[in-house]
C-alpha cells in the first residue's frame, strides 16, 4: 500500500473518532470537525515521518487539541460581549445526559477539558497525558482532581450526588 | 463521583459526535497540507531569490511586495539604483547598520536590521546561524511612498517546521505609534522607532501563530492617524466577528436558500447550508477591488474556473471569487455547476437589501 492510500485509509478510520474527542473538547461540531481537519492537513505534510510513529492518531490529536486551546483563547477576550449575541454553538441531537455534560465542561477551563477527556474517554493513564499535553504528571493529576469536583457540582444526576456522598 | 457514568456519558457524546461528522476528505487535508508546503518552499526560495541574486531590480522588489506585502494602490518607488557590493542584506551598507529587534525562534536566531544604502533604505530579516540566512528589501523613501508599507513574512520553513511570523515594516517618520489589529485578539500597540540617520521610522513584531492580522494603523503624537491598511479582504483574513444581523449573513442566507439549501447561522458570520445531506460553510471576507491573480496565486489560491465574467479561485478545499465589494467563500468546494449557480445568485442578490 503506497503512502497516499496508507494517509487516506488512516483518514477514513481516524477522522469521525477524533472529531468525537474533539467535541467533547470544544463544545462545538463544527469547531471541531474544523481543528481535526487543519491537524490531519500538518499531518499530511509529513506524513512519511508521521505514519512511522507508534501513534500516529495521538500526533494528530495532540495538534487539534493544541489548536482547539488556540482557538479557545482567540475567543476568551470578547467571548463575554458575545454571550448574549452569538448563536449557541451547533451541537447533534442529543439526549438531556450528554446535552449536561456538553454544557458542563463547556463551563470548566480548556485546562482542565483536555485532561478529563484524555482520561474519562480514553482511559489514558497520567503519564501519557502529561506527554500528550506538554505539562507534568503533577498537573495533570491536579486539573483532573479540579475539574472532577467541578464537574460534580454541575450534573444533576442522582448518581453522581449518591457517589459523592459515597 | 462515579467515573464509570463519567466514562458512558462522554463515550455516548463522542460517539453521537462522531457519527454526524462530516469528513472533508483525505484529499482536501492532503493537498492543503501540500500547498502549504509548496508555499513555503516558494517563500523561501523567492526570499532567497530576493535576497541573493537582485534585490534592488524591479522584479526583485517586486517580489519581494508579492510575498510580504497585501496589495497596495499607488506605492511609486524611486529609481533603481545601480548594483552595488553585497552588504547585510544583499546591497552595500553606506551608513550604520541598526538592529531594530532580535529574537530566537525555535533554537534559530533572527534580527531585524536597517540601513542606508546610498538614496535607499534596506530593511528585513537575518535568521539562522551565523545569522547568514534571511532577505530583505531596499527602496527610496519620497513623499509619494505611502505612510506604512506592511509585511507579514513567511510561516513555514522548507522542512516543514513552524517558523516566526512578523508583522513588520517601515513607516512614516511623522508616526511614534503603530496599532495591529487582529481577529478575536486584543490589538498589538508597537512604538514605531526612530532612526536618526533614516527618513522612516519601523515597527517590528513576533505574531502569535494563528494571528489574523486585519488592519495596522500608524499614528503621530497627538493620536492623530498617519496611515491606514486595511488587510481585511485577503484571503488569509477570516471574517471578523461581528453583531448578529450586521454582517452579510443575510445576503449569504437568501443566495443559499435560492440555490435551494437549508441555512443557519453559525459562529463568526459563517452560514452554513445543507442540501442533500451535502452541508456547505460560507462566509465573506471584505475587499473593495477584486485582488489580482498574481495576489492569490502568492496565497496559495489557483483558478478554479470561470463563471461568466467571474473567476472562481480554490485552495484545494474551498472556492472563492468577489462580488458585491465581498470575497465570497464556499467551503467544501461544490460541484461545477453548483458553483455556477452561487456565482451567478451572488451577483443577483442585492448585498444591501438582503442584509
Amino acid at each position: 500500500m503506497g503512502a497516499g492510500e496508507e494517509f487516506e485509509e488512516f483518514y477514513g478510520a481516524a477522522f469521525g473518532r477524533l472529531v468525537g474527542q474533539l467535541f467533547l473538547v470544544t463544545g462545538d461540531l463544527h469547531e471541531a470537525e474544523d481543528v481535526v481537519q487543519e491537524a490531519f492537513a500538518r499531518a499530511a505534510e509529513r506524513w512519511s515521518t508521521i505514519r512511522t510513529y507508534d501513534l500516529p492518531e495521538a500526533w494528530i490529536r495532540r495538534v487539534a487539541l493544541n489548536l482547539a486551546a488556540s482557538a479557545a483563547r482567540r475567543r476568551r477576550r470578547w467571548l463575554a460581549v458575545r454571550a448574549r449575541l452569538a448563536p449557541p454553538p451547533e451541537l447533534p441531537p442529543a439526549s438531556d445526559e450528554v446535552l449536561e455534560l456538553v454544557q458542563a465542561l463547556g463551563r470548566l477551563p480548556m485546562s482542565q477539558r483536555q485532561p478529563l477527556v484524555l482520561h474519562y474517554l480514553l482511559q489514558l493513564p497520567t503519564e501519557q497525558i502529561a506527554r500528550e499535553l506538554g505539562i507534568s504528571t503533577g498537573s495533570v493529576k491536579s486539573r483532573l482532581f479540579r475539574g472532577r469536583q467541578a464537574l460534580a457540582a454541575q450534573l444533576t444526576d442522582p448518581a453522581w450526588e449518591v457517589a459523592d456522598r459515597g | 463521583m462515579d467515573d464509570r457514568i463519567l466514562s458512558e456519558r462522554m463515550q455516548m457524546a463522542a460517539d453521537l459526535a462522531a457519527s454526524y461528522a462530516r469528513p472533508p476528505g483525505a484529499g482536501a487535508a492532503r493537498r492543503s497540507g501540500r500547498r502549504r508546503q509548496v508555499r513555503a518552499a516558494g517563500t523561501v526560495m523567492l526570499l532567497l531569490v530576493v535576497a541573493l541574486a537582485a534585490p534592488l531590480t524591479p522584479a526583485g522588489r517586486a517580489l519581494w511586495e508579492r510575498v510580504t506585502s497585501p496589495p497596495s494602490v499607488g506605492a511609486p518607488t524611486g529609481p533603481t539604483a545601480p548594483p552595488v557590493p553585497a552588504g547585510p542584506l544583499g546591497q552595500r551598507a553606506t551608513g550604520p547598520v541598526h538592529r531594530i529587534a532580535r529574537g530566537t525562534a525555535d533554537g534559530r536566531p533572527w534580527e531585524y536590521i536597517a540601513y542606508r544604502s546610498g538614496s535607499q533604505v534596506c530593511h528585513g530579516f537575518r535568521d539562522g546561524p551565523g545569522l547568514s540566512g534571511g532577505g530583505g528589501s531596499c527602496e527610496r523613501f519620497t513623499s509619494q511612498t505611502e505612510p506604512i508599507i506592511f509585511g507579514a513574512s513567511a510561516a513555514r520553513r522548507m522542512d516543514g517546521t513552524a517558523a516566526p511570523r512578523f508583522a513588520d515594516g517601515p513607516v512614516t517618520k511623522a508616526a511614534v505609534r503603530v496599532q495591529i489589529t487582529l481577529v478575536g485578539r486584543a490589538p498589538i500597540n508597537l512604538q514605531a522607532l526612530d532612526l536618526p540617520d533614516l527618513p522612516v521610522r519601523f515597527f517590528v513584531v513576533e505574531l502569535p501563530p494563528t494571528a489574523v492580522a486585519t488592519a495596522v494603523t500608524a499614528y503621530d503624537s497627538a493620536g492623530r492617524v498617519v496611515g491606514h491598511q486595511d488587510l481585511t479582504g485577503l484571503p488569509t483574513a477570516r471574517p471578523e466577528p461581528q453583531r448578529i444581523g450586521d454582517g452579510d449573513t443575510g445576503w449569504l442566507t437568501a443566495i443559499l436558500r435560492r440555490a435551494g439549501y437549508q441555512t443557519t447561522i453559525g459562529k463568526h458570520q459563517v452560514v452554513t447550508g445543507t442540501a442533500s445531506g451535502h452541508r456547505v460553510l460560507a462566509w465573506t471576507t471584505r475587499t473593495s477591488s477584486a485582488p489580482s491573480t498574481s495576489f492569490l496565486a502568492g496565497e496559495g489560491y489557483d483558478i478554479r474556473r470561470r463563471s461568466g465574467t467571474t473567476t472562481v479561485y480554490t485552495n484545494g478545499s474551498r472556492v472563492g471569487w468577489w462580488a458585491q465589494d465581498r470575497l465570497l467563500w464556499i467551503e467544501p468546494a461544490p460541484e461545477p455547476g453548483e458553483i455556477d449557480k452561487l456565482v451567478d445568485l451572488s451577483q443577483r442578490v442585492d448585498r444591501v437589501r438582503a442584509g
